[in-house]
């Protein structure tokens, strides 16, 4: 057991930063709130990051530490399947890397900035390259950017199956659990710091007990979550325990997005504040795979066998 | 990060489930629904920690001198989710070979070793810890009970509250005041329950068979050799006590166990297809997996020899979330279980779960701590507690 960054890992957070602190410069707030920063993606893909988990030295794991790292960020890009999902899977497929789990007409985060698509349904997994003319983007009420294949039977037709599709499930899910626990930390990295700044009845907001308790509960949620994730991308990580990785962390979504909007108050309601920008990448993340219900059963259901059919 | 036992803990622990197969009774779960302050499970402690002695499982994290071997942080943390998982049948005595018999061993004199260790070692004593007041719970410091000096005693005066096991302990791990105010004059004493002056009354209560205690403490003389380290500097000691009593944390192997236990009732009785119960199954699961996580997080820190930080109150705060979502899914799927001996470990699973929130440093310390010492949210004036203050991690 050694449950801290190792120096390796150390290494690729400092790069990840650098690329991070740059993004920070450019981050332009308001109008539409799906947003995506092609600089910041295009750097984070020259650094070579996104590539680590394809290295014998690190795991999912580190993937899913780089996925919480860029997902603090107010600045928003493609990095949980490129980072956890494709290394493994399809290093092939051109990024940015959208993923498909159900209907393949249904609207999917990432797809009007995506160059291939990862396909996962009962009939295993695929992937195919796409262009914008495959792409028609929809009104976005989440802060991705979200559009729907315009012929999905044509862009299935070019589909390439993937040698592990149970493999491609599971990372999928791990990736979705480490970019929950990275939106929510960087909203609660900000919201801590607004009470910690502003002041009502003479007093920072973040010395009144009621805002302390909360946000210290959301704290110890998010936490258990994200280490819950890096165990889930280790070597000998089991089904039950990328399971316990997505159920814990979309259970998590709806006391800590509540409790986010509640400490930052009317100002979290604009789009001028990012709040956003983490708030409503969770609010579509949580609903991944069946939403917490289904990840929870599928957890308890492979812990202790599914029901007997009737 | 590496996730992995190593072969040596996984060796470990296969001889710890070797040791429990072989020497836990059948009986062992209808023993454990009294509860761990009672009567019978208190008596079984010292059979059982007698042979955990014998096998070398009792305090192998202790020096070998002292009947220990040298075991590592992990492995006594293994030993604890061990014994957790099937009720911790050690009852009482986790107490001494987690916190009280290290620090008698990093603070005592030879005399107070020479008597008290090689009992302790051998499974056979049972402490109480006189610690919280009328007046002293989660503000430790603000106790009032007295030490004056006499001659070559300490007359003891004062009052104790939430005493766990002191109907049957042997001794008392007891905190006192010979002077000063807040943590400047604190002193320990290592007394002998059967001391004239020492009355004790159980508090009927709904966390099992006698575990709450007041200990009232009457113009009791004890010698100043019973005093632990050097007068009015005790809370350095506390400190340390109470740091290696973050060790003690693995509650939530019970929990898991009483979850299985329930989730087996329940697909008996055809009760499984429910989504619902799915659903909360493995949220619960998942709450107490949450909880090892973070517990694990703080092992690996102490195995390294990093000082305690406030990492031990986040994984306080998520092993009594975990507690609470297994002790609420048994209310809602099986409250019929309750009224009768199907699960033995329900109901003492459901007593500690109500107690886990409000022993060792409420939550609500442990939020506060979370907040200004983990997240850096500014304090309030007034606000005294920090991480060295109320890091109180026992069961």
């Amino acid at each position: 057991m050694f449950l801290d960054i190792s120096d390796d890992q150390d290494a690729l957070l400092t790069t990840v930063s650098s690329v991070l602190a740059r993004a920070r410069h450019r981050l332009v707030l308001g109008g539409s709130k799906a947003s995506f920063d092609l600089e910041l993606d295009a750097d984070l893909e020259k650094s070579g990051v996104l590539d680590a988990a394809s290295y014998p030295e690190y795991s999912a794991s580190t993937a899913a530490l780089i996925v919480h790292e860029v997902c603090r960020s107010a600045s928003i890009t493609e990095v949980a399947a490129s980072a956890v999902i494709r290394p493994m899977i399809c290093p092939d497929a051109p990024r940015p890397l959208a993923v498909l789990t159900g209907d393949p007409a249904q609207a999917v985060r990432f797809l009007p900035v995506a160059r291939s698509v990862l396909v996962l349904s009962h009939a295993g997994a695929s992937w195919f390259a796409i262009s914008a003319d495959d792409v028609e983007p929809v009104d976005a009420y989440f802060a991705y950017p979200i559009g729907r294949l315009r012929d999905p039977e044509r862009c299935l037709a070019r589909a390439r199956p993937v040698a592990a599709p149970e493999l491609a499930r599971r990372l999928t899910q791990l990736a979705v659990a480490a970019e929950i626990t990275g939106v929510l930390q960087g909203g609660l990295d900000s919201v801590a710091a607004h009470v910690t700044d502003r002041r009502q009845f003479g007093r920072p907001l973040g010395t009144f007990q009621t805002v302390q308790h909360r946000l210290a509960a959301c704290s110890s949620r998010i936490a258990a979550a994200k280490w819950l994730a890096f165990k889930a991308g280790g070597a000998n990580a089991t089904h039950a325990d990328v399971a316990t990785a997505l159920a814990s962390a979309q259970t998590i979504v709806d006391p800590v997005v509540y409790d986010l909007h509640q400490f930052l108050g009317a100002m979290g309601l604009t789009l001028e504040h990012p709040l956003y920008r983490w708030t409503y990448r969770a609010k579509l993340l949580k609903s991944e795979f069946g939403g917490a219900s289904r990840s929870n059963r599928e957890l308890a259901e492979l812990t202790w066998g599914e029901p007997a059919q009737a | 990060m590496n996730f992995e036992w190593s072969a040596r803990d996984q060796a470990f622990r296969d001889e710890i489930r070797s040791f429990l197969e072989r020497e836990l009774p059948p009986d062992w779960e209808q023993i454990a629904r009294h509860g761990p302050g009672s009567r019978q499970q208190t008596e079984f402690s010292r059979i059982f920690c007698a042979r955990l002695a014998e096998a070398g499982l009792l305090v192998p994290h202790w020096p070998k001198e002292h009947g220990g071997r040298g075991s590592s942080v992990w492995e006594h943390f293994i030993l604890g989710e061990e014994m957790w998982a099937v009720g911790e049948p050690r009852g009482p005595q986790y107490m001494n070979v987690n916190w009280i018999g290290p620090t008698i061993l990093r603070f005592g004199t030879d005399e107070q070793k020479a008597r008290y260790i090689p009992e302790i070692a051998a499974g056979n004593a049972v402490w109480c810890q006189g610690f919280s007041e009328p007046s002293a719970g989660s503000d430790l410091a603000s106790l009032r009970s007295r030490a004056d000096r006499d001659g070559d005693h300490f007359v003891i005066n004062g009052s104790k509250v939430w005493t766990s096991y002191a109907g049957l302990a042997q001794h008392c791990f007891l905190l006192a005041r010979t002077g000063g105010s807040r943590k400047e004059g604190i002193c320990i004493f290592l007394i002998p329950m059967q001391t004239p002056g020492i009355t004790v009354r159980p508090i009927p209560a709904l966390v099992g068979n006698g575990d709450l205690h007041e200990v009232f403490f009457q113009d009791a003389r004890v010698p100043v050799s019973s005093m632990l380290g050097e007068e009015g500097k005790a809370w350095s000691l506390i400190t340390y006590a109470l740091a290696n009593e973050r060790i003690g944390l693995p509650r939530y192997q019970l929990s898991i166990r009483v979850l299985g236990e329930m989730v087996q009732h329940l697909k008996a009785n055809g009760v499984w297809s429910d989504d619902i119960v799915r659903f909360r199954a493995g949220q619960a699961l998942a709450a107490c997996e949450a909880a090892r996580a973070l517990v694990y997080r703080v092992v690996d820190q102490r195995s390294r020899g990093l000082p305690p930080n406030a990492e031990s109150s986040l994984a306080r705060v998520a092993i009594v979330e975990a507690d609470h979502a297994v002790a609420n899914f048994a209310l809602d799927f099986l409250p019929e279980a309750f009224s009768n001996d199907v699960l033995p470990l329900l109901k003492p699973h459901h007593e500690r779960a109500i107690a886990a929130g409000i022993a060792s440093g409420a939550t609500e310390i442990q939020l506060g701590i979370v907040a200004t010492d983990y997240m850096n949210l500014p304090r309030s004036q007034g606000a005294c507690f920090s991480i060295s203050a109320t890091i109180r991690m026992h069961c």
